[in-house]
């Protein structure tokens, strides 16, 4: 469902470029559960970021359902998202005007299905988020938010869902529900890739994935690219 | 969920925002109208008063040419039509002459429509001895003025005396006791040639009553005249049929004056000649000239006046009106440019969902032109009140309502809205949503 091929992200940096992903292989099949685990500062986030076609490579491809993100154009890209793809940001990114049921809801605004309410109202109400309905972001703890975040990604229960740390800020109890209906999704044929610290991912997930600790620098990655 | 309704959600979370992006557009385009109608107001102002005092000017310029022409109306008949026989040395020594020429002349002259002349006046005229009083005197027979064809009529110089009566000039009646209603004796004598001989003959007596007596005018002419009835005075005279002259008033024509009567008079009576009273007639044309000339001179400064003031205004209007239009776009430009740049982080989440470019942009377009029209037609009614306040007194707000103005500070807001808005939202949606979310 899933498949990077040598993958390489560097960014620009005041201090010389930083080297984020070098040259990262990865396949997941449908129906998968998979769990990137490794330090802070490893590049999970970006890994995911290139999963979802959010951010492009400096090289490598990124093929999710056979189709090479980023051979698409922007457009095109964006509907395959809006498609099949659900993404939960490590920050949330949630749109602040709007409170917590029409944020979930916004996935609706670009790809409108008919159910689309009963099924935030069911994600609410399973996330526990239901009594939070009519609040906006700035009101929720960050639990909430995150909850939220991940409500909307599943809204038209993506056949791919990219989660940066959905469980960072949750108690235990709030961790395992979530856990639980991320694995139920995987067990229903929907892809799931996380990027997690917790331990507790790692036992609900079918395989874990280590990012290396070690940092390569740019310029001995621009030597290994010559080849 | 709607884009419309997403747009409104926005606004009414970010109450403060958007009443301050809109209350800064009012300012500017109050800013706008206000400078405008202010200035356009001042303009009116200053061609209504000019225009007024155009008037005026007109107006003094008609009331001294009326003036003149009336002092000059005063110094009388200024054209005599003599017959072409008469030897002009003669006339004017005032020899006893009798040369004549027939009454239906004037009538000939009338009739044509001539239109160089005025006040068609025939008149028979004699140096004559009035034997009862013993005294030479000048019998004028008369018949009034003839109306010209197809002219207005115009008050006489001088009127008809009716048959029977006289009209006694101001030296005879005041030295020989006349009164009004009083009936004379009229036994006239001339002096006439028989070969070398002059030899006087007298004419039959008239008995006439007097119809008016005339007051002082100083000159001969008239003081010392007797006016009767032209038909009277041929019988009397026993001129039947004849005339001495016409008497006319030349008309205001000025270039080449004196030629061109001369050649209208000419065609139509080719056996008279004419004598125009120099400086009578000089007087009158320079009179009637220099009026003209002042009152085109008068409204000429006043035009220039005018054009100046009008020039100083545009001049000003020329540099203040686009420096305070750029201003108020350009503030406004920044505006809705900042307001995109603050939310660009949104694009990068309506992006990561996989919407489209076109909801992206009609999303933060929407809202900058929602700011924008709404802020200028604030802005316009601010300005406009503004307008009428500071502006002269005296001028009601419906005079002030400039649609055109309305319809120009709505596009032009309407575009600035959409530009300064489209190009950072359109900047955010080519970037890489990740990009986006990171750098906002
Ligand atoms: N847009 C960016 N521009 C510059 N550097 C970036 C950018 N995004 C990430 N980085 C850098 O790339 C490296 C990898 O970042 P990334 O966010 O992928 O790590 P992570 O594994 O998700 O870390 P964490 O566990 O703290 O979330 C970091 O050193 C980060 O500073
Ligand atoms: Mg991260």
């Amino acid at each position: 469902m899933l498949e990077l091929h040598q993958v390489r992200k560097i960014y620009p940096g005041p201090s010389g470029p930083v080297t984020a992903l070098a040259d990262f292989s990865l396949h997941v099949a449908a129906g998968e559960m998979v769990a990137v685990r490794g330090p802070s500062g490893a590049g999970k986030s970006t890994l995911l970021l290139l999963a979802g076609g959010l951010l492009s490579p400096d090289t490598g491809r990124v093929i999710v359902d056979g189709r090479d993100l980023f051979q698409l154009s922007a457009e095109a890209r964006a509907d395959f998202r809006a498609e099949n793809i659900g993404f939960v940001f490590q920050q949330f990114h949630l749109l602040p005007y709007l409170n917590v049921r029409d944020n979930v809801l916004a996935a609706n605004l670009v790809r409108p299905v008919g159910n689309a309410q009963d099924r935030a109202d069911e994600l609410l109400s399973i996330f526990g988020l239901s009594n939070r309905a009519r609040h906006v972001p700035a009101a929720l703890s960050t639990g909430e938010r995150q909850r939220t975040a991940l409500a909307r990604a599943l809204l038209h229960r993506p056949r791919l869902l990219l989660a940066d740390e959905p469980t960072g800020n949750l108690d235990d109890e709030n961790g395992k529900t979530v856990l639980d209906f991320l694995a139920d999704h995987a067990r229903q044929g929907g892809t799931v890739l996380l990027a997690t610290h917790d331990a507790r991912v790692a036992e609900v997930a079918q395989r874990t994935v280590s990012l290396p600790t070690t940092r390569i620098d740019a310029a001995q990655l621009s030597k290994m690219g010559g080849s | 969920m709607t884009i419309g309704r997403l747009i409104l959600h926005e606004i009414a979370y970010r109450k403060l925002n958007f009443a301050m992006s809109v209350f800064t557009v009012t300012i500017a385009i109050a800013c706008l109208v206000a400078f405008v109608a202010i200035l356009s107001r001042h303009d009116r102002r200053t061609e209504e008063i000019i225009a007024a005092k155009e008037a005026q000017t007109r107006a003094a310029m008609k009331a001294l040419e009326d003036d003149y022409r009336k002092i000059t109306l005063q110094l009388g008949f200024n054209l005599h039509i003599l017959p072409k026989g008469l030897d002009l040395a003669s006339w004017h020594a005032d020899e006893d002459v009798a040369v004549f020429m027939p009454e239906e002349y004037a009538d000939r002259l009338a009739k044509s429509g001539v239109a160089t002349i005025n006040h068609v006046l025939p008149i028979l005229r004699e140096r004559v001895t009035w034997e009862e009083k013993g005294r030479p005197i000048l019998v004028k027979g008369t018949r009034g003025e003839l109306a010209i064809f197809k002219r207005q009529e115009k008050k006489p110089l001088r009127d008809a005396v009716p048959p029977g009566t006289v009209v006694v000039g101001h030296e005879l009646h005041r030295s020989l006791g006349i009164a009004r209603g009083d009936k004379i004796a009229l036994t006239l004598s001339r002096r006439v040639r028989e070969g070398e001989a002059e030899i006087i003959r007298k004419l039959p007596t008239a008995y006439l009553t007097v119809h008016k007596l005339q007051a002082a005018t100083g000159v001969r002419e008239e003081d010392i005249a007797l006016w009767i009835n032209l038909g009277e005075a041929q019988k009397i005279l026993q001129r039947p049929g004849q005339i001495s002259e016409i008497l006319a008033l030349e008309c205001n024509c000025e270039a080449d004056r004196l030629a061109r009567i001369h050649s209208e008079i000419s065609s139509i009576l080719p056996d008279t000649q004419i004598i125009e009273l120099g400086p009578q007639a000089q007087a009158r044309a320079e009179a009637r000239n220099r009026a003209a000339r002042e009152a085109r001179q008068a409204i000429k400064r006043e035009e220039e006046h005018r054009q100046e003031l009008k020039d100083q205004t545009e001049e000003l209007a020329a540099v203040l009106v686009p420096v305070v239009f750029l201003g108020c776009l350009l503030g406004m430009g920044l505006l809705a440019f900042q307001n995109v740049r603050e939310r660009a982080s949104e694009i990068g989440i309506f992006r990561a969902l996989g919407m489209r470019n076109r909801p992206i942009m009609a999303i933060f377009v929407g809202k900058a032109v929602l700011t924008g029209l709404l802020g200028a037609l604030l802005g316009y009614v601010v300005g406009t009140i503004t307008g009428v306040i500071l502006s002269e007194a005296g001028f009601a707000i419906s005079s002030l309502f400039d649609p055109e103005m309305l319809l120009l500070v709505l596009v032009g807001t309407l575009l600035l809205s959409v530009l300064a808005s489209w190009f950072p939202a359109r900047e955010a949606v080519r970037q890489d949503p990740a990009t986006v979310l990171w750098e906002n």
